[in-house]
């Protein structure tokens, strides 16, 4: 009888620790798994606020050249440029934004990528087509469609290095919007390009993904950076509408 | 003891309600562990990320380009020659 009344206590002790146990783990899982879904509590007296990082980019501005004619002879072809004030077969003049921020039916003066997060974010293009697939023409001969990176917003007024017109290493990265990664070293990519076609390092487009900032900043100023296009049309294009996507993708950088 | 007169003791001895109690919390951990799990991979396997697109875009009008520039050069020199001729 005795050992009877010693076994049930036994058995009893050890639900209850058991009980207890699962209990502490059940509460344990509940606040690990919380914790990511909690920006602020209270803790004696001391208010901890855990802010997410947020990878967001905007587009803030499509390229549209307007309607213009094209060379049909071959050792003169047409060219037109995002960074052209006197493009070729009456498309657009870029150099201005045409009609305003708000007209973008006629502006061209490029891409504007912005990074309106709270992290620093790595920035690629991909685009829709390659130059074979965008071009209609027969032969192709002499056909290019580039794209050059520039630091600081389309109208060119954002960063300091827009307004003085050098590279980071001359302006210091703070006056940038495209920072220098330290883990991979790289800014901008294609490096180099120069404002207002000084210099412009013009690289192929192509459908594969292309980093074209490591570190692109955030916050109201110095947080953008602007992709210019260069076309030169094969002397055999039909004429007709022509389009090509270009996709930026933001990942927080490391 | 034999084995079989503790198995029959236990099974005695144990509430239905325990057991059962037991059961449910058992499966809520299980639960709970597998959502950490899944919520731990998919925070280090999917970095947030945001994507936008942009477009570049014209239209090929008929004409040629060449034959403009030649004929605004005509305008231009026919305007020359008119000045210059009272």
């Amino acid at each position: 009888m005795g050992e009877t009344v010693k076994g049930e206590n036994s058995k009893n002790m050890i639900l209850k620790v058991f009980a207890v146990i699962v209990i502490l783990a059940v509460a344990g899982i509940f606040i690990n798994v919380m914790k990511n879904k909690i920006t602020g509590f209270v803790t004696s007296g001391i208010v901890e606020v855990n802010v997410e990082a947020i990878s967001s980019l905007n587009v803030n501005s499509d390229v549209y050249f307007g309607n213009g004619t094209i060379s049909n002879v071959p050792s003169n072809l047409t060219s037109i440029s995002t960074e052209g004030d006197d493009n070729d077969g009456a498309f657009n003049n870029c150099s201005v934004i045409n009609g305003g921020v708000d007209d973008p039916g006629r502006d061209c003066t490029g891409i504007e990528v912005e990074n309106n997060g709270n992290v620093y974010i790595n920035v690629t293009i991909t685009a829709l087509n390659g130059v074979s697939g965008f071009f209609s023409s027969q032969s192709l001969i002499g056909a290019n469609f580039t794209f050059a990176v520039l630091d600081g917003n389309r109208t060119k007024n954002e960063t300091a290095i827009q307004i003085v017109g050098y590279g980071n290493d001359v302006i210091g990265e703070n006056n940038a919007s495209c920072h220098v990664n330290g883990n991979t070293n790289q800014s901008i990519e294609p490096k180099g390009s120069y404002l207002n076609s000084s210099w412009m390092n013009w690289t192929t487009i192509s459908t594969d993904s292309y980093a074209i900032c490591s570190n692109l900043s955030f916050g109201d100023g110095n947080d953008t950076i602007t992709i210019e296009f260069n076309l030169t049309f094969p002397a055999d294009e039909p004429v007709g509408l022509k389009s090509n996507s270009f996709t930026f993708t933001g990942v927080q950088a490391e | 003891m034999k084995e079989s007169d503790i198995t029959s003791t236990l099974k005695e001895d144990i509430p239905k309600k325990t057991v059962l109690v037991l059961l449910v919390m058992a499966i809520v951990i299980v639960a709970l562990g597998i959502w950490t799990i899944l919520d731990r991979i998919g925070y280090s396997q999917i970095p947030p990320q945001s994507s936008s697109g942009g477009e570049v875009k014209l239209k090929i009008v008929p004409g040629n380009a060449v034959d403009n520039i030649e004929t605004l050069s005509n305008v231009d020199e026919a305007q020359q020659t008119l000045s210059t001729n009272p």
